[in-house]
C-alpha cells in the first residue's frame, strides 16, 4: 500500500489522427500528448494541473478517471490500477466536468442527483438523505425541485459538484469547473469549493488555465505544457524556480536622479524611473534573503531622500504561467508521433 | 440491477414530463393496426397462401406487426441509445458510474422494452378484442418463443451497439439486418410466398423462427408443437448473447484507447 493516493509512472498519451474502421485493421499514427508523465499526489492535497488548452489537462485527468486507457506507461488512484482495477477505481473518485451535459434538463435537480446516486450504489432513505445534504452543501436546496432547465450556468456547476460528492468520494477530480460560468459565479463556486468541498480527509485534483484559480485553491501545481510536467510544486517553489532576484520597489523624493550611485554596491541592480508627481521609483534587485533593504532604506534618509513607499513585487501566477509556457516550447520537439 | 431500476425510473419520469407521451404512443400504435386491418379486408379471400389464423390476412399481418415491431426494438434500441450518446456527448458520464457494461447495455433498454411491450399490447388487444382473432392462443408457448428471441435480438443489438461506438457513423449491423428482417422475415407476407432459395435464406434469420413460433402459438399451438422454433432460437441466444457482450466490452475499451469515446 503506497501512501500516495496517485501515482503515475512514464504515463504517455497519443491519440490517433484519424478514426474509422481502417484503424481496425493496420494502426496509424498517433499525435502523443502526454510525454511519459511522472507525478504523486499526496493524502489531502489540492492538486492543481495547469496549463493551456491544448496542453493535455484534461486527458491526464480523464486517464485517471478511467475514461482514456494511456498508450503505454501506468497510473495508479487509491492503489489501484486504472485500467486494470477500472471498477474499484470509479467506486472510490468523484468527477466534475467544466461543460455539464450530462443531467437531464426536464428533470429536477434532485431527481438528478437521485439517479446518480443509485448508480453509485446508493438507494432508498440514504440516497434521498444523502441528495437533500449535499443540495443544502451547494446552496440549491431552495430549487431542489425546479426542473434543471431552469438552472443558471453557475446553478448546474454547483449540481455537479454535488453529483462528484455523492459516494464521498477519497478523490475527486474537477477539470475546469469555473470554465462555463461568468467571473461572478466563478467567483462564488472557488468559494464554495475553498470552503465546503475541501476538506482534509479529501484529495482533490483541479485542472485550470485560469492561475488565480490554482493560486487561490490549490496546495501544488503541476504546469504541463507540450506534454511534460514543465515544473510542479507550491507557489513559493514554482517563483523559486524563475525569480532568481527579490524585486523591490522604492519610491523616493527629494533626491536627484543622478544621486542614487551610492546605492550601487549594495544591490545587484538598480533601475531609475522618474514619476509624473516628481518622485523617483527604484527597481531594486537584491540577492534573495539578503539584509540589503534596511540597509538601503537607511541611506536613502541619511541622503536626505523621503521614502513614500516600499514594496517587494511578486511574480504573478500568470507571469509564472507564461514563463512555464515558454520554457516548455523552447524544449518541445517538434511533434512526436508514435 | 439497481442501475437499471434507476435507468428505467429515470427514463419514465423524462418520458412522461412530456405530456401526451403515452397517448401518442398508444394512438402511433393503433393506426397501424387500422392500417393493417383495412389491407386485410381489400385482400379479402385472395390471400390464399396464409393457411394459419383462419387464412385472414389481417390477424397474419397484426400478428406479424406486434411482434415484429417488438423485437426490433430489442435489436435497435441498444446502437440508438449509445449513438444518442455520443452525440450529445454524454457517453463518458454515463461510464463514469461504477456499474458494468452489461449493466449498461440492460440500463439502455429496459425502458424502451417496456414500452415496446405497451405497443405489442395495443396491437394484441385491437386483435384479439376488436376483430376477435386468436382466440385459442398459447400464452405460454408464445412467451417460450419470445424470451429465447428477444435475447437473441439483444445480443445482436450489442454488436451492433458495439460497431457504432467503433465506426460511429451509422450502424450497417442494424441497417443491414434490418432490411433482411423486414423483406425475408415473413412479418408481412408468409415465407412460403418467396421463391425456394428465398425461402432458405430466411430460414438463417431469427425474425423467421420466432414470427413462425409465435404465429403456432397464436394459433392455439402447444410447446410441443413450437419446440423446433424454441430450440433454434435458445441455440441462437447462446451465441449471440455473449457474443454481444463480448463486442460490447471490447468496443469500450478501444474507444477509450483512442478517446473516441467523445466527438473529436
Ligand atoms: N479524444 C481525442 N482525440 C484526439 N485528440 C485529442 C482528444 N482529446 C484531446 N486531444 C488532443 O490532445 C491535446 C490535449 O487535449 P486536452 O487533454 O483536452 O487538453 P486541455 O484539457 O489541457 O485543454 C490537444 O491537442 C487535443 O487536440
Ligand atoms: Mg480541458
Amino acid at each position: 500500500m503506497t501512501q500516495f493516493v496517485v501515482e503515475t509512472d512514464d504515463l504517455v498519451m497519443a491519440y490517433p489522427q484519424q478514426r474509422g474502421w481502417r484503424s481496425l485493421f493496420k494502426s496509424l499514427p498517433k499525435k502523443v500528448v502526454l510525454d511519459r508523465i511522472n507525478t504523486t499526489i499526496n493524502r489531502g492535497e489540492i492538486f492543481g494541473v495547469a496549463g493551456p488548452n491544448g496542453a493535455g489537462k484534461t486527458t491526464l485527468v480523464k486517464i485517471l478517471s478511467t475514461l482514456v486507457i494511456p498508450f503505454s506507461g501506468s497510473a495508479r488512484v487509491l492503489g489501484l490500477d486504472v485500467v486494470e482495477d477500472s471498477l474499484a477505481v470509479r467506486r472510490r473518485i468523484g468527477v466534475v466536468y467544466g461543460d455539464e451535459r450530462s443531467f437531464f434538463w426536464r428533470l429536477s435537480g434532485f431527481e438528478n442527483l437521485l439517479f446518480y446516486a443509485s448508480l453509485y450504489g446508493l438507494s432508498g432513505k440514504e440516497a434521498r438523505r444523502r441528495v437533500s445534504q449535499l443540495l443544502e452543501l451547494v446552496g440549491l436546496q431552495e430549487h431542489a425541485d425546479l426542473r434543471m432547465h431552469h438552472y443558471s450556468s453557475g446553478m448546474k456547476q454547483r449540481t455537479a459538484i454535488a453529483r462528484g460528492l455523492l459516494s464521498d468520494p477519497e478523490l475527486l477530480i474537477m477539470d475546469e469547473p469555473t470554465r462555463t460560468v461568468d467571473p461572478l459565479a466563478a467567483m462564488e463556486l472557488r468559494a464554495l469549493v475553498k470552503e465546503r468541498v475541501i476538506d482534509s480527509r479529501r484529495t482533490v485534483i483541479l485542472a485550470t488555465n485560469d492561475m488565480g484559480e490554482a493560486e487561490q485553491l490549490c496546495d501544488r501545481v503541476a504546469f504541463i505544457s507540450h506534454g511534460k510536467i514543465q515544473m510542479v510544486g507550491n507557489l513559493e517553489d514554482l517563483r523559486g524556480a524563475f525569480q532568481l532576484d527579490e524585486i523591490h520597489h522604492v519610491v523616493v523624493s527629494g533626491l536627484q536622479r543622478s544621486s542614487f550611485g551610492f546605492l550601487r554596491d549594495l544591490v545587484s541592480s538598480i533601475e531609475v524611473v522618474a514619476l509624473d508627481t516628481g518622485q523617483h521609483q527604484l527597481e531594486l534587485r537584491t540577492a534573495p534573503g539578503g539584509p540589503a533593504v534596511p540597509v538601503v532604506v537607511r541611506r536613502i534618509v541619511e541622503e536626505g531622500g523621503d521614502i513614500w513607499s516600499c514594496s517587494r513585487k511578486q511574480l504573478s501566477m500568470d507571469e509564472i504561467f507564461a514563463m512555464a509556457v515558454e520554457r516548455g516550447r523552447q524544449t518541445a520537439a517538434e511533434e512526436v508521433l508514435v | 440491477m439497481t442501475a437499471a431500476v434507476a435507468y428505467l425510473r429515470r427514463d419514465f419520469l423524462v418520458w412522461s414530463s412530456y405530456r401526451l407521451a403515452a397517448f401518442w404512443q398508444v394512438a402511433g400504435a393503433l393506426g397501424i393496426a387500422g392500417i393493417v386491418y383495412f389491407i386485410g379486408e381489400a385482400v379479402g379471400d385472395r390471400a390464399n397462401s396464409i393457411p394459419e389464423e383462419n387464412g385472414s390476412y389481417a390477424a397474419f399481418a397484426l400478428a406479424g406487426v406486434a411482434f415484429f415491431d417488438m423485437l426490433f426494438r430489442g435489436l435497435g434500441t441498444l446502437s440508438a441509445s449509445v449513438s444518442e450518446h455520443q452525440r450529445a456527448g454524454t457517453l463518458e458520464p454515463m461510464l463514469l458510474p461504477p456499474i458494468r457494461e452489461h449493466e449498461l447495455l440492460l440500463s439502455f433498454c429496459l425502458f424502451p422494452f417496456c414500452i415496446s411491450m405497451l405497443r405489442t399490447s395495443v396491437f394484441l388487444i385491437f386483435g384479439f378484442v376488436l376483430l376477435g382473432f386468436w382466440d385459442s392462443a398459447n400464452g405460454l408457448s408464445i412467451l417460450a418463443v419470445l424470451v429465447p428471441a428477444q435475447l437473441t435480438f439483444l445480443g445482436i443489438g450489442a454488436l451492433s451497439a458495439a460497431s457504432v461506438l467503433l465506426l460511429k457513423q451509422g450502424d450497417p449491423i442494424r441497417l443491414a439486418y434490418s432490411v433482411a428482417m423486414l423483406t425475408l422475415g415473413g412479418a408481412f407476407f408468409p415465407v412460403d410466398a418467396m421463391p425456394g432459395w428465398l425461402q432458405q435464406l430466411a430460414l438463417l434469420l431469427p425474425l423467421t423462427h420466432a414470427l413462425s413460433g409465435i404465429r403456432e402459438g397464436l394459433d392455439g399451438g402447444s410447446l410441443v408443437d413450437v419446440a423446433p422454433q424454441v430450440a433454434v432460437l435458445t441455440a441462437l441466444a447462446v451465441v449471440c448473447l455473449p457474443a454481444g457482450l463480448l463486442a460490447f466490452r471490447w468496443a469500450v475499451r478501444r474507444a477509450k484507447q483512442e478517446g473516441s469515446l467523445v466527438e473529436y
